[in-house]
This record gives C-alpha cells, structure tokens and sequence, in this order.
C-alpha cells in the first residue's frame, strides 16, 4: 500500500508552506550552485547558525564563501557527493550525515543534515540543491560525553591494579582485564577460551557453586572468599575471591570477579602459623619432657631424705636435702604452669554457660586448705553466667583467688570481692582484694610468665597471671590489672558478649 | 596347706609390673621394702613382653596368674592403653584387674582407660614417702580387702 502525502483538498497550499517553514525546526535553504550561495533561508536558519541571507550573500567568495562554513573535516565529503550526484536523480542524498557548520560568533554547531538537487540546468547538472538541517549540537555533547565515559569506565577495567572479569552466567570468562592475566600468566585469547570452573581448584568448586547459587537466587549481595586459583601452568595462585552479580531489573546479566593476589600475604600467614605452632609443640614438649627428670628428683630426694632421716643428726645435710626437694616442687609447678599456657594457645575452648557460683564452689574445693589456713573471705557481690571454657575459667578464678590469698598483707586476712558488670557489647568481670597490691607502674607487666615483684620470701612460680591472660586472650577477652602499692589488687576481665548470645 | 593350694596362694600374692623406667622400677620396689610386705614382682619392661607373659601363663598354668597388673601407659612397643585392650578382650584374662600406673593426669588418658575396662587409675606419686603411702593403700585395698572374681582361677 502506498502512502499518501497529499494535503486535504482545499488547502491553500502557499499559507501552509509559509507556516510549514516558519515553525518547523529544521533550517531550510536553497543553494545557487553557480553562484555558490544560499538565494533563500528560512527564520530557523538564522536562529542556529546566526547568519541572515544577506550575511551569507556577503561573505567573501575569495576565501570559499559560503562553503567557508561548513568544517574543513566534514568537507570533502561534501563535495564528493556532488560530484557523484548522477545526472537526473532527486533523490536525496544518502546517508543523512552530521557536520559542523561554524556558528556567525564562531563556534562550530553539530547538524543533522539532508540534501537534495531541486532544480538542473539544461546540461542535467544540479543548478540549486534544497537542503535541511537540525542543530544536534546538545546530542553530540551527550554522545561525547558518553564516550568519555565509557573510555573511562574501561580504562578503570583494564587498568585496575587488581584483575577483574566478566563472567557469564553459563561461567565463560568474557571479558578480562590485562592485571588477571598476569596473575594466571596467560593470554586474552587464552582466559576467554575459560571458565571459571577451569581455574578453580576441585575441592572449592562445590562450595563456590554454591555461594554463585545465592547470589542468583538473591540470596546474598556478593560473596569472597581467599583460595588458590590455578594459573596457566596449572600451579596454584592464592587469591581473593570477590564475586558480585551484574542485573539489570530482575535480570541477572553477568558475574563481576573481582580478583587479587595474596600469595605473599599467605605465604607469611603460613610461616606465622607454622612456627606459633613449632613454639606451642616445643613448650609442650619441653615442658612435658622436663617433668620425667624432675619427678626423679622429687622422688629420690624424699627417699633419700626418708632413709637417712633416722641416721642423719646433721642438721646442715637435712636442711640441704629439704632444698633440693622444695627447689624441685618449685619447678615442677613453673612447668606445670608451662604446660598450662602451651595447652590454652592449642586447644579449642569448649564453651558453654557457666554459673559463677558454681565455678567459685570447684575453686574454693581446690583451694580449702590455702583458704581456711588464711582465713580468707571470698564474696560474690551478683552471680552471673560466663560463656566460657569450664578447665580454663576455673583455672583463672583459681589463680586470682590464690594470689589474692598469697600476697595479702601480713596480719590483715585476706578479703575478695569478685562482681561483673555489662558493658558495651562486653561482660566485665573484676576480682579485687585488700592485699598488698604492686606499684601502678607493674601493672602492664606482672601478666608476663616468670615475672614478679614481690620478694622471694614469698613463694611463688610467676605463671598464675600468665596464665590467666592465656586463658582469658583465648576467649578473645582482655585482662587488665590496676593497684598501688599496700592498697589491693583489682583485676579486671572484659569477655566480648556477642560471642555469648550467638 | 598342700602344694597346690601354696602354689595358687602363692600366685594370689603376685603382681605384674609393666613399666619401661628403671627408676620407677626401682622407687616401687623400695617403697615395697618399706612395707610388711608379702607381694611377688614380676616386672617386665615393655607392653609385648608384658602380653607374652599373661598370655603363655594363662595357656601353661592358668592357677599361675598374678593377683592384678599395674600397667604404665607410656612404653615402648605396644602402649599400655593397647595392652589394656588386649587383655580385657582376650578370653580367660578380660576379668584379670588392671590398674593404671603413670604419670599422666591429663582427663582424657583416665576417660580413656576407664572406658576401656581399667579397674583403676593411679598417678604417680611424686615423692617417695606419698609412694610409700600409696601403695600401702593400694596393697590393702588390692591383696587384703578386695573380693575377686570366684573362679577356679579362670578369668
């Protein structure tokens, strides 16, 4: 069917015309080919390139007239599609093309243009060409824009100082950047010929599948996750993993992978954890090793101390005898508290609620001797509920509560106030005395094994508050203490509370 | 008292040591001397020999069975925890006592033992007058108060 592009009968075809070309928004022209100008323009004409007819009749044909506007670029162009106009077309031109035409005040205006030959001289060579054309100045400035834009976006891709993919949903690579392929050592062609799944080692596939599952399912925003991927030679790169799903709406288009390389980082993170675990087994072993010979001593020594003790009437040789035994207790107890510390930086806690009342009960059972002889007080101003691991919590009320009892002062009986208190996401637990206390300026490093301050006369392995720091660090807690000399101990435990409610 | 009945009595007032420390070995039988004591030693010093015995006396001459075995967990070859197996799982021994004897107080060797059919659990006194004093202990408890299995000395 064809279309029909007469006006209604009864149009007054000139008054239509005038309006059609007064209003429309695209400049109108007629262009004198011999005379190389414009012998008509309409408003609009004016109003985009800033010249009147008569502006444009004067230019200078010297220096190219009125074909002087149109941009030096833009211009062969131009004057090759006259030139190949064919003798009696009236097609228009085609494509319809943009070019600048310089602007009366001098800046260049983006058009969209259309040509055609209107009238021929008898020869059939075009005489005027009837032309049109739209000011797409602002398009064109949004095109640019748009393009710096993307340069920008892919210059961040490819630049980036970490590699970066994209990955379809089917989990072909499908586009990379020149930093991921330096960590896999392969080429572009190479990677887009991958999948995720190649470089992925076997025993993460199943896991990563699943993590990508939550993403599609919306399940999760992104997913990372620290593993060695392979690289071309098939040798195992550590890296983090980030994996975030591209959608537009609802549609999922493709993984973003976000990939850097921490071989080095894993590289110490390992060595750190081989020898913290080198020095645990040695601690233990030594410890535990050091013991055998020690219980010797013990042993011999109190037989030989039991043989002679009818025998032996000089005093000297039973008093250097009970040395040696008491030296030996000494040490076997130094270890014991070794053999402590090693144990907490090894063991996973077992934690679970513990009734302070009930912990106390277990320590005042091992310490009734200690606590009687002493006449100690012990109260607890609230009972509460650690979240904690039952030997270890033990171990630390034990070892407070006995130094409170072996550093009281002399002739005062010893007094201990343990209470607690919820902080900030924390449970501060403080146990305090009316000892003899220690200078302030101890305080930081009376928590270090085999440190103390107070004189030898009182007996004493310097691991108790070692080992409570062991413990409570364990926990993921803190321990602090805070004294002045002759005026108390008070130590003060912070256990983080999320872990309890978790 | 005829033979017999002297060589079964005799038999009832025997213990085997299993322990690989000399020292030990040494301290236990001092400690005895320091005893009223009536009780035979038969000492080995590792798990297999320890096994063998039991094992060729319960096919030779059941009625030659020691009262009980005191067991070290730590020796060489097969660990006493494996001899405790090995006993309370073989036919005509599994109700031989079996006491634990060692140096060890870590929770999970005396879960272990118990589990495993021990019938106690010593740790090693330290000093040699709590030796002494242990193993009067035990010695009244084990040879002069404890009833047996009734048996023909068949475990």
């Amino acid at each position: 069917m064809g279309a029909s592009y007469t006006l209604p009968n009864g149009t007054d075809q000139s008054r239509f015309l005038e309006a059609l070309l007064e209003h429309t928004l695209s400049a109108v022209y007629l262009f004198n080919v011999p005379l190389r100008t414009n012998t008509y323009i309409n408003r609009r004409y004016t109003e985009v390139t800033g010249y009147t007819l008569e502006d444009l009749q004067n230019l200078d044909p010297a220096s190219g007239g009125i074909m002087s506007l149109i941009h030096p670029d833009d211009m062969g162009e131009v004057l090759e599609r006259f030139g190949k106009d064919p003798a009696h077309d009236t097609a228009p031109i085609k494509p319809e093309r943009a070019l600048r035409i310089r602007h009366k005040d001098g800046h260049w205006v983006w058009h969209y243009t259309r040509y055609t030959v209107y009238s021929r001289d008898s020869e059939g060579k075009p005489l005027e060409v009837l032309g049109t054309f739209v000011d797409i100045t602002s398009l064109k400035s949004h095109e640019a824009q748009l393009q710096t834009l993307a340069a920008q976006n892919a210059a961040t891709f490819e630049q980036a100082a970490v590699g970066m993919a994209h990955v379809g949903l089917d989990g072909q690579f499908t586009k990379v950047n020149s930093r991921l392929l330096s960590i896999l050592g392969c080429t572009r062609a190479e990677l887009l010929e991958k999948r995720l799944d190649d470089i992925t080692l076997e025993e993460y596939q199943v896991e990563n599948r699943t993590q990508v599952q939550a993403l599609l399912d919306g399940e999760a925003p992104d997913f990372s996750s620290e593993q060695p991927l392979l690289n071309a030679q098939g040798t195992p790169v550590w890296a983090n993993l980030s994996v975030t799903l591209a959608r537009q709406g609802d549609t999922p288009l493709h993984y973003i992978v976000v990939l850097e390389e921490i071989t080095a980082r894993k590289k110490i993170e390992q060595a750190l954890e081989e020898s913290n675990a080198a020095l645990e087994r040695f601690a233990y072993s030594a410890s535990h090793d050091l013991q055998e010979p020690l219980r010797k001593i013990c042993a011999f020594a109190s037989a030989l101390e039991r043989r002679l003790s009818d025998q032996l009437e000089d005093h000297d040789a039973k008093f250097e005898l009970s040395r040696i035994s008491d030296a030996a207790r000494r040490m076997t107890d130094m270890i014991n508290g070794l053999l402590h510390l090693s144990r907490y930086t090894k063991t996973v806690l077992e934690k679970r609620p513990l009734q302070c009342s009930a912990l106390l009960q277990l320590v005042k059972e091992n310490l009734e001797f200690t606590i009687e002889s002493s006449n100690a007080s012990i109260h607890l101003n609230n009972d509460f509920v650690i979240y904690g691991d039952s030997v270890g919590m033990q171990l630390v009320l034990t070892n407070l509560i006995h130094n409170s009892i072996q550093y009281a002062r002399p002739e005062v009986p010893p007094e201990i106030t343990i209470r607690t208190e919820q902080g900030d996401h924390k449970q501060i637990i403080t146990v305090s005395d009316n000892g003899r206390g220690t200078a302030a300026e101890n305080c930081d490093r009376i928590f270090e094994a085999f440190t103390r301050f107070a004189d030898k006369t009182i007996t004493g392995t310097g691991m108790g508050l070692a080992i409570c720091r062991q413990v409570v660090k364990a926990h993921n807690g803190s321990i602090r203490a805070h004294s002045a000399l002759n005026e108390g101990m008070e130590i003060t435990i912070e256990l983080p509370l999320e872990e309890q409610t978790s | 008292m005829t033979t017999e009945l002297a060589r079964q009595h005799a038999a009832l007032q025997s213990l085997v040591l299993a322990e690989d420390d000399p020292d030990d070995v040494y301290l236990f039988r001092k400690a005895l001397d320091c005893l009223d004591n009536t009780i035979r030693l038969e000492h080995f010093a590792d798990g297999d020999t320890t096994m063998d015995y039991l094992r060729r006396t319960l096919q030779d001459d059941p009625q030659q069975l020691p009262r009980l075995v005191l067991l070290d967990l730590n020796m060489p070859g097969n660990s006493g925890k494996e001899i405790l197996r090995q006993i309370k799982s073989t036919e005509g021994l599994k109700r031989l006592p079996v006491i634990v004897f060692t140096t060890s107080s870590n929770h999970g060797d005396v879960e272990d033992c118990y589990a495993m059919g021990a019938n106690s659990y010593i740790v090693k006194p330290r000093s040699f007058g709590q030796m002494v004093h242990t193993l009067d202990k035990f010695k009244h408890y084990w040879f002069d108060t404890v009833q047996l299995y009734p048996s023909e000395r068949l475990y």
